[in-house]
């Protein structure tokens, strides 16, 4: 135990001796907090649409009014003379509303009025809610059109939204980034750490040395692992100030769940910065193999169930998309342990493999010499 | 014409250009990270962003068990949205599972419904709805509301189709693939990191092992040295940049609509903004590692408010202004409305011309610190 101690203590010293690396643990997950936190957004509320009133009349002005009334669009001038498709082609505008010459009189006639709407489809995010409120905004239209037709109430809906009643994003968002920003700047110290040993070849020093592997990888880990700590009051302190995130439940799974995780994050960077060989491969390792499936993969922006079937199996081997159920049940759910008591299981047994992984890897190291 | 090639082979410059692409292939790792990462970021990125809700967990109590109530849950899976929905025997065991994230969204069907409905014409339903993926939350939510809204019992909906009809036509996309969208934009998130990194590392790599000082020696001019840095890295990142539209074409079905002459000119020149990005890293950095490192704080924001991977117009509207100068977003602006919209310099020469410009800016001052460093 004392030889871990004695190891930390070096291997703070170094950390502490690199300016740049105490910049870089400190500022860039402050940073990659704010830059995500305020950024990322999906709900667009003003859709630049553009409307060509073939019709003109009072019936298809009060019909345009329905549309805007969805609270969706927002209007854009447009010239009469070019086709509202080139108001989309130069993403001017990302809806297009042709309201056709014959409109009112065929809807006053009884028959079907076609109304074509065009919407820009690679606005991958809007098009299916411009859908939606297209439609939507229709059928209320036509209710309020014609009272006597369709008297009849039908089946009324009762809407109850859970957790999250007023739909706020940044709740999501947020709980979401506190998983990538505690994943990837631990394993990146870490990673780089390891790593720098071996490519000053200092590691020969320690092979030499009467520490055996277990306590040379503990040593490092205890120093990012306190590190990683620190990163974790930091950033979950910000998101309550900055972003109003408030605990709603059982916070036990959270407090039990930052720990194994943040150990997990180190050790996966350990565990990439004694394969490689440069300071610069670990990095380059690390960023390829943990920050981008944590960014894509872990269910942070856009939904687990989307990703198709062999890439989906990938995910299932992503930490972060357990630590971010663990958070979201904290900040927003509030449901405790009954609904995530896998989910420090599943991360322990991660720490645990990675364990093995990389004391074997430097076992192996130390048998050739 | 022959003795202008022969003439143009035996230049310095040339001969420089060979010793650089010599380098390149032989460092093995660069030669991977110039050409594997950016195919493979661009196909697993392709695949898995998708903002859309495509598939939705929904639990179904039907407490009635009638003709209109069995009418209605179908009605509600007929959406497409709920390919397989559970169905519980009350409300509580529900709402425990919507407790526990099992489900996203409940419809809870009251005992007598089928009777009101014939009796009265109305009759009230529960729809519950886990709002904490808020987004997400507001798309389920109006498909259920929408369509149980709509219900009308199976002989009502008889009757001549509704007056209005939009006929909505998706652009350009028609089949909503989300990959069609990302990928001509993810192409220059990934291009934007490829090549800052390697031209960091090819410049450092010389002053680091100190043969940069051999190269000063020798008679060639400082513009011949960088520019036999640039060029070869300039051409394999167009072939990069080439084989990923390719990948992406036989993976996702992408298409070209717009002329490949611009795209490759609009290339060519984010190109240069990334390789006199990483020059600039590497003149400022000291060391590979401190290059790699910083340049998590270049690329960060540079790909996150270029709307290349999380939408642009949702975000606030100090980003938006701040994007102004990020070259990303005018390169993934060129990019999706050449690939994707098939549109011509006619409208888009303003971004081209941001991009030029930037092409020229950023190099520049690139090689000036780099020049600076080398006095």
């Amino acid at each position: 135990m004392n030889r871990v101690l004695v190891q930390a203590k070096k291997e703070w010293s170094e950390f502490k001796r690199d300016r740049l690396s105490l910049a870089l643990a400190f500022l860039l997950p402050v940073f990659s907090l704010l830059l995500f936190g305020y950024g990322i957004r999906l709900e667009c509320k003003n859709i630049p649409l553009v409307v060509r009133d073939f019709d003109s009349t009072s019936v298809s002005r009060e019909y345009i009014e329905r549309l805007y009334a969805a609270n969706l669009f927002e209007p854009v001038r447009w010239s009469g003379a070019d086709s509202p498709i080139d108001a989309i082609d130069s993403g001017l505008a990302k809806v297009a509303v042709i309201v056709p010459p014959e409109f009112t009189r065929r809807l006053l006639r009884g028959e079907t009025a076609t109304l074509p709407v065009l919407i820009d489809g690679t606005d991958i995010n809007n098009a299916q809610v411009v859908y939606n409120t297209i439609k939507a905004a229709t059928a209320r239209y036509l209710e309020t059109l014609d009272p006597f037709k369709r008297a009849i109430k039908g089946v009324v809906p009762e809407l109850r939204v859970w957790f999250n009643p007023g739909r706020k994003e940044s709740l999501f968002i947020v709980t979401g980034v506190i998983g990538v920003v505690l994943w990837m700047y631990p394993c990146l110290l870490a990673a780089v750490a390891a790593s720098r040993e071996k490519e000053q070849e200092t590691i020969i020093r320690v092979f030499s040395s009467r520490l055996s592997a277990l306590q040379f990888l503990a040593g490092k880990a205890l120093v990012y692992f306190v590190v990683g700590m620190v990163l974790a009051v930091l950033v979950g302190g910000l998101s309550i100030l900055l972003f109003g995130l408030s605990p709603v439940g059982d916070l036990t799974p959270l407090l039990l769940g930052t720990p194994i995780y943040l150990l997990v994050s180190v050790l996966f960077g350990l565990f990439v910065g004694t394969y490689s060989n440069s300071q610069t491969t670990a990095v380059q390792a690390t960023s390829t193999a943990g920050f981008f499936p944590c960014l894509l993969l872990s269910g942070f922006v856009y939904p687990i169930s989307n990703i198709p079937f062999p890439l989906s199996l990938f995910s299932l081997f992503v930490p972060a998309r357990y630590y971010i159920e663990l958070s979201r049940d904290a900040f927003v759910r509030g449901a405790g342990w009954v609904a995530v008591w896998q989910d420090p299981l599943v991360l322990m047994i991660f720490a645990a493999l990675l364990v093995a992984v990389s004391w074997y890897g430097l076992r192996n190291m130390q048998l050739k010499d | 014409m022959n003795r202008v090639a022969e003439y143009l082979l035996s230049t310095r410059l040339w001969a420089l250009i060979v010793k650089e692409s010599r380098e390149i292939l032989r460092n093995k790792y660069l030669v991977f990270l110039l050409l594997v990462p950016p195919t493979i970021q661009l196909l697993i990125l392709g695949a898995a962003l998708d903002p859309q809700v495509r598939r939705a967990s929904l639990g179904i109590v039907d407490g009635d068990q009638g003709r209109l109530s069995r009418q209605l849950s179908e009605a509600v899976v007929a959406t497409g949205l709920f390919p397989q929905p559970t169905y519980f025997s009350d409300s509580e065991s529900l709402t425990r599972y919507l407790e526990r994230g099992k489900i996203k969204a409940g419809l809870v069907i009251p005992p007598g419904f089928t009777r009101d409905l014939d009796a009265s014409g109305s009759a009230p339903v529960q729809v519950l709805i886990d709002g904490a993926d808020a987004y997400s939350a507001g798309i389920v939510s109006g498909y259920i509301v929408r369509t149980v809204r709509h219900f009308r019992p199976s002989a009502a909906s008889m009757q001549s189709a509704s007056p209005i009809e939009p006929r909505i036509v998706m652009l350009y996309d028609p089949g909503q693939v989300s990959s069609w969208t990302f990928v001509p934009g993810v192409l220059g998130a990934t291009l934007t990191l490829t090549a800052t990194l390697v031209a960091s590392a090819t410049l450092l790599r010389e002053r680091e092992s100190g043969t940069m000082d051999q190269l000063l020696m020798t008679p060639c001019e400082p513009w011949e040295i960088v520019s036999a840095k640039v060029i070869p890295l300039v051409a394999f990142l167009i072939a990069d940049i080439s084989i990923a539209v390719v990948a992406a074409h036989v993976a996702f079905g992408l298409p070209f609509r717009g002329n490949v002459v611009i795209f490759l000119l609009a290339s060519l020149l984010y190109v240069l903004v990334g390789i006199g990005l990483g020059m600039l890293l590497g003149t400022v950095c000291q060391r590979q590692r401190q290059a790699q490192l910083s340049s998590f704080f270049m690329n960060i924001p540079l790909i996150m408010l270029s709307g290349t991977v999380v939408p642009f117009d949702t975000m606030p509207q100090a980003m938006q202004l701040l994007s102004a100068v990020d070259p990303l977003r005018y390169y993934a602006t060129i990019s999706r409305s050449v690939i994707l919209k098939g549109t011509g310099l006619p409208e888009l020469w303003p971004q081209m011309l941001v991009l030029a410009l930037f092409a020229v800016l950023v190099p520049a001052i690139g090689v000036r610190q780099f020049r600076r460093t080398l006095a």
